[in-house]
């Protein structure tokens, strides 16, 4: 009891600390870029006086910092979600084809009907769950192999982002597709429209905590204590698509994100999701808006994708994932 | 606690095409530790799967106090009936206290915390179980015996008439198969609880069951205490080998050799 409370105490901690350590990131990711500001500018401009400058970085990079920052939540929502759900550490929407899903519904909807452009992320939502049954319904043999998910996640997500640059090639304009690592040139109108996705899809993360942590026992055992653990399961993979597929649908398919961040979340403050999940979601928006903000100085002034960085720091983490795995399996 | 009483019958099941259960009937005395045994894939697992609503019949029914099983909602089950499932999983970090509490759901209003009542029960199931003394420990640091209790507490927490347990003893060394063994007695005499498990021992079966049920191809052989149905010829037709049976100051035994 006492040891549950210190714990708990503990988890709040780091969910603190991850939270100014944010804030610090989001005020560094807006004093930087080609409009140099000093910190006392900056802060001056935000909560002082008006200040040209800061209002210009206000109107053009601090959008964009936020859609990192929701993306981010939502796509480590959706892993941490997904890998309750599925029983599988591994899991993750980019990897298993519900991202590759959710881009080529959108992909369509903006090449055959630009005037849905609004509810995008609800046509995103329709592929992923597309892509998710599919891959559910072949990968279902007594049960779900964790390696089996992977391998046909793989092929299918392959097969969405073939259609997609199929579509792209067809299209006489060309990019139709939501590409990858779309942060840039943002405005307040795409923070709008995404938060109230985002508001919805993370608190139903938030909400579920309670289920992910009885979906971490056996499901007979979660039966047996008399809980509907199919109505659970569709409940949370629902979210975690919803997730998946929203920010997708608005910054594209973002790899290793959504594997990344729960799994270092639950190496920070354990698999307790009342603690996990919020701690999940604030390392999430951390790391996206991390790997943009080094996306957009490494190479000033050209711009590396946000999405390229994730592949490149989180491709070699995903491997040494499955190594550490193997050898835990012998 | 209501004495539960559990009636099966005519149970058909197949998995597929593989016939597992050929007309099962049976009856489990209230407060009595019941136990099924029988030779591997002799459909024990499967039996205890379908009277615990985990399995559905193909034919046949289990009534509980008269009701069909399948009519009645999980959580009433869950209510009425706890399952100790073989190696349980559950995260490594959990603390026993916490997966004990579990065995609380049933009973709690969704979004409603657990009363005080909740954890006095939950309190009384660890020290009946003897992990009292770890509730703070993590799971992934026990013995396979400390897991076992803990997972036999959570069931306990349940606060059921009917306790069923799948081979408790399965992966512990002799030492702790018997403490198991003696505890699942102890507090089925102690509150009055109907147990029935599955067991591979067949010495184990006879010496912590009031009634043994054999089971062969998917049909019931014998059924009874086990002074009056285990013998060299039953145990043949069971286990399909000839073992010597001796009973000594009102003790029977196999010798499995």
């Amino acid at each position: 009891m006492r040891a549950g409370k210190r714990k708990a105490a503990g988890g709040v901690c780091a969910c603190l600390i991850l939270a100014a350590m944010t804030a610090v990131l989001l005020l560094a990711a807006m004093k930087s870029g080609s409009i140099r500001l000093t910190w006392g500018e900056l802060l001056r401009g935000l909560f002082q006086a008006w200040d040209a400058r800061v209002a210009a970085v206000y109107d053009l990079r601090f959008p964009r910092i936020l859609i990192a920052l929701l993306a981010g939540a939502m796509l480590s929502g959706a892993g941490l979600l997904l890998q309750a759900v599925l029983k599988n550490p591994l899991a993750d929407p980019g990897l298993i084809g519900i991202s590759g899903g959710a881009a080529f519904a959108a992909a369509v909807v903006s090449a055959c009907f630009p005037a849905l452009y609004l509810s995008l992320p609800l046509f995103a939502f329709l592929g992923g769950v597309f892509a998710f049954l599919v891959i559910y319904a072949l990968s279902w043999k007594a049960g779900l192999d964790p390696v089996r998910i992977l391998l046909i996640g793989v092929a299918v997500g392959a097969v969405f982002s073939g259609l997609t640059a199929v579509l792209d090639g067809m299209t006489a304009a060309g990019g139709v597709s939501v590409s990858a690592g779309g942060l840039t040139q943002r405005s307040w109108t795409d923070v709008t429209r995404l938060a109230g996705y985002a508001a919805a899809g993370l608190a139903a993360a938030l909400a579920f905590a309670p289920a992910c942590n009885l979906m971490a026992l056996d499901d007979r055992t979660v039966r047996g204590l008399g809980v509907r653990v199919d109505h659970l399961r569709l409940g949370v993979s629902c979210a975690a698509v919803w997730l998946a597929a929203a920010a997708t649908a608005s910054v594209g398919v973002t790899p290793f994100l959504a594997l990344l961040a729960p799994h270092i979340a639950r190496r920070i403050v354990g698999s307790d999701h009342r603690i996990l999940t919020p701690f999940a979601l604030l390392l999430g928006a951390f790391t996206l808006l991390l790997a943009d903000t080094v996306g957009r100085l490494a190479a000033a002034p050209r711009e590396i994708p946000a999405a390229g960085v994730m592949s490149v720091a989180g491709g070699p983490f995903f491997i040494f994932l499955l190594r550490r795995r193997d050898r835990i399996g012998r | 606690m209501a004495a539960e009483c559990l009636l099966v019958e005519d149970l058909h099941f197949a998995y597929g095409r593989t016939p597992v259960l050929r007309g099962v009937s049976l009856a489990v005395k209230p407060r009595t530790v019941t136990t099924l045994i029988g030779a591997n894939a002799c459909g024990k697992t499967t039996l205890l799967m379908l009277m615990t609503k985990h399995l559905r019949p193909d034919a046949g029914r289990v009534l509980l106090d008269g009701r069909d099983i399948a009519g009645i909602q999980w959580k009433d089950f869950a209510r009425r009936a706890a399952v100790v499932h073989q190696n349980g999983a559950a995260p490594d970090d959990l603390p026993v206290r916490a997966l004990v509490a579990y065995g609380r759901v049933p009973h709690t209003a969704p979004l409603r915390g657990r009363t005080r009542a909740d954890e006095a029960r939950i309190d009384w199931a660890m020290e009946a179980t003897g992990v009292a003394d770890i509730a703070g420990q993590a799971l992934g640091t026990l013995s396979g015996g400390q897991r076992q209790r803990a997972f036999l507490a959570m069931a306990l927490a349940q606060d059921t008439g009917l306790l069923f347990l799948d081979e408790p003893t399965t992966f512990l060394d002799v030492r702790h198969q018997v403490e198991v063994l003696r505890l699942v007695r102890r507090l089925g005499r102690a509150r009055g609880l109907t147990i029935v498990m599955v067991l591979h021992d067949i010495n184990q079966a006879l010496m912590y069951s009031d009634e043994v049920i054999g089971l062969k191809d998917g049909r019931v052989l014998v059924q009874g205490p086990p002074a009056a149905v285990i013998n060299r010829d039953s145990i043949f037709a069971i286990y399909g080998i000839h073992l010597e049976v001796r009973t000594e100051q009102d003790r029977m035994w196999v010798l499995p050799v």
